[in-house]
């Protein structure tokens, strides 16, 4: 380690390295000032304050903490916005982690065709938010979608009133909820049951992403180690939870710090494809936080929600990786 | 003997387990790629009665043939009903040309038996009925394979697809340039000089990739109003050329730490300065990375979505994925016209990441290994 004056007896030559540094990092710094850490403040100062852009110019007010006060007392949509995020991110990150894990699995048994494969699982995903939120909004509309045309003809074949189709209709519609009062098929996204299950299972069609990085982290696995495990008589179910899954812990911890700030995000198919609706049951919070800020012109209010969600997902991440410690495995500790 | 059994119970695990690994894969290939079938098969769609006859893979449609004429059709149902004191099978149709009232089609039984099978017969309704039959014995309805290429075309004019792709190219172009040239200037000062909290400043760097752009959304847009750039394109790449993708400037500040610093030494006894050094030695030398970001760069750009939202207000200035919501809003069940604006959108990405396949994977992939 330098000490800590080192610098004050620095060659010439180190000062002009030490500056021609600055120079070159000086478009972050100055980037980081205006687009970050700037905004950052302002929005704190503003989370206190009431401003409406659109009134005449100079109508910043300070309210104090009156903007938290109402968000925890007197917006039953924020709290509404919160427990929907909250239920859509403890459903989906845990089905797209374990998706994304098992078709890597799957991908890692020297199948033959991997790249076609890999390549049909990661092509969801260059498709962008838009275009997702209105092929599967095409998808999932009651009368005239792909899945529910599908769902028809099963109980046209099992018998409309047989038992079968009743016992495929119930869990079914249980989850996505009912098209209308009589019928069979799950409503979907026009359901207010249905809505924000319904996102979550279009969520797990773009876990491409996931799959790819949980492939790369299963292809670095030494494969000595299964070798050594199966002399010492270790079955596949013990090889799995020994060493493929301690191993891949890093990457499991990767996906899932990304899947919380990421999860925690979602506004496009709650804008897009259900306007938050129907009953507020898709309204997300950053949806809440945008109408806030940019169709009701609240920005003092908007950035309180915003700084609130920056709690959140700040804490989230620090206790994910504060519990890195008990179940994250990094090969290099292992001295 | 249990040795044996055992023995052959892996050569069957052997035999089997490959089946059972590509039946699951293929599974999931399906459920992966029927919604995007889906998406092309309804952009090629006759609008209306094209889009409500249940699963139909490829764009069959109608058309009844007499005496050498034919007509674009809607077959509005058949049954079985006596005639002449033969079976026929009665027939539906409805006029597509013009909007004359349904016609019934009689068809000798057997004839056209085959064909019916194949058709999305439903039962005629009360006002097929009361129609006034028109005798029409031996023509015939036969399906033929009409794709509407002009769904294509109708959608993007609608739509407005070349402004909004003009607009794109231009941000897409100007944003992915900014983050290349101003985070490889940026990764290169950390990566190459030491001064005082270079460590530190790094670290911050980093973690900027952690906060949520919600937070910074409010005030960012209150500062682009100050400077009147609401409704112009420049919000939306401007902050691309201050090196704000931290990610970018990650990936390229670990590829220079793999370079050797001979290369700057030599670079430098050949009289380069320092920029000249970055200009040209470092950045020819790290293509793979500039592929890799440039690639995600450009995806990101090109389907951005809240940002087109938030900063620009006049059809002129949007970008296609703006273009595609507001589309949405206006043509709301036109689904043959919204799956073909959404192919046409999204296809310059689906090709690019055809393209380059090994970058997308490679940046995935990187952007897993920091943790």
């Amino acid at each position: 380690m330098r000490e800590p004056n080192a610098y004050r007896r620095l060659s010439r030559k180190r000062v002009r390295e030490a500056a021609s540094g600055y120079l070159f990092i000086a478009p972050w710094a100055a980037g980081f000032l205006l687009f970050t850490l700037g905004p950052m403040m302002a929005s704190a100062v503003l989370s206190f304050c009431r401003y409406d852009p659109s009134a005449v110019r100079g109508t910043l007010e300070w309210v104090g903490l009156s903007n938290y006060a109402r968000m925890f007392s007197g917006d039953p949509l924020f709290w509404k916005s919160l427990s929907v995020t909250l239920r859509y991110s403890l459903i989906s990150i845990p089905l797209q982690l374990s998706g994304g894990l098992a078709l890597a699995l799957l991908l890692n048994r020297h199948v033959r065709g991997i790249a076609l494969y890999r390549t049909a699982f990661y092509l969801p995903m260059v498709l962008g938010g838009v275009a997702i939120s209105l092929l599967w909004l095409w998808l999932f509309s009651p009368s005239q979608g792909l899945i529910n045309i599908g769902l028809a003809k099963v109980f046209d074949f099992l018998g409309q009133d047989s038992a079968m189709a009743h016992l495929l209709a119930w869990p079914l519609q249980a989850v996505f909820g009912k098209a209308d009062a009589d019928s069979l098929l799950p409503g979907w996204i026009s359901s207010e049951r249905g809505a924000l299950n319904s996102l979550i299972l279009m969520s797990c069609w773009t876990l491409g992403g996931s799959m790819i990085i949980n492939l790369a982290g299963l292809q670095a696995i030494p494969k000595t180690y299964y070798e050594a495990a199966e002399i010492d008589g270790a079955g596949r179910w013990t090889q799995f939870w020994r060493i493929t899954i301690p191993l891949l812990s890093p990457t499991i911890f990767f996906n899932l710090v990304m899947g919380v700030i990421g999860s925690f995000q979602v506004f496009t198919q709650g804008l897009i494809m259900t306007a938050g609706g129907p009953n507020n049951s898709t309204c997300f919070y950053v949806l809440n936080t945008y109408r806030n800020a940019f169709e009701f012109f609240r920005m003092g209010y908007a950035s309180a929600l915003a700084w609130f969600l920056f709690v959140i997902i700040l804490s989230l991440t620090l206790l994910v990786v504060r519990s890195s410690s008990l179940w994250v495995f990094y090969e290099a500790q292992r001295r | 003997m249990k040795g044996r059994a055992r023995k052959r119970g892996r050569a069957l695990r052997r035999l089997v387990a490959p089946l059972v690994t590509h039946a699951l894969l293929i599974a999931a290939t399906v459920v992966m790629l029927l919604p995007l079938a889906w998406m092309v098969s309804t952009s090629l769609k006759q609008s209306g009665i094209g889009l409500s006859r249940g699963i139909e893979w490829l764009p069959w449609r109608d058309a009844w043939t007499k005496d050498n004429a034919t007509m674009d059709v809607i077959v509005l149902g058949a049954r079985v009903a006596p005639r002449d004191g033969r079976e026929s099978v009665e027939v539906g149709i409805k006029s597509l040309a013009s909007r004359r009232r349904p016609t019934t089609v009689y068809v000798p039984e057997g004839s056209f038996e085959a064909e019916i099978e194949a058709w999305r017969i439903r039962p005629l309704t009360g006002e097929d009925e009361t129609a006034e039959a028109r005798w029409a014995p031996f023509g015939s309805v036969r399906r033929r394979l009409a794709p509407e290429w002009g769904n294509y075309r109708e959608a993007l004019e609608k739509m407005r697809f070349w402004v909004c792709l003009a607009n794109t190219l231009a941000i897409t172009f100007l944003g992915t340039a900014g983050t290349l040239l101003s985070c490889s200037l940026v990764a290169y000062g950390f990566a190459r000089f030491r001064f005082p909290g270079n460590n530190v400043l790094f670290l911050v760097l980093l973690s900027s990739m952690m906060l949520p752009s919600v937070v910074t959304m409010i005030p960012v847009y209150l500062l682009f109003r100050e400077l009147h750039w609401i409704d112009t394109l420049l919000p939306l790449f401007a902050p691309a050329w201050f090196s704000v993708n931290a990610f970018a400037v990650f990936l390229f500040r670990q590829y220079y730490m793999t370079l050797p610093f001979d290369l700057d030494d030599a670079a430098q006894i050949d009289g380069c300065s320092a920029l000249g050094t970055y200009w040209r030695v470092l950045l020819p030398l790290s293509r793979p990375v500039m592929a890799t970001v440039g690639i995600f760069c450009f995806t990101q750009y090109w389907l951005d979505f809240m940002g087109p939202l938030i900063y620009l207000n006049t059809s002129e200035k949007f970008t296609l994925a703006l273009g595609l919501y507001t589309f949405k809003g206006a043509y709301t069940t036109q689904w043959h016209y919204l799956m073909a604006a959404t192919l046409a959108v999204s296809l310059p990405c689906i090709v690019l990441f055809f393209a380059g396949q090994r970058f997308f994977v490679r940046g995935v992939v990187m952007s897993g290994l920091k943790a």
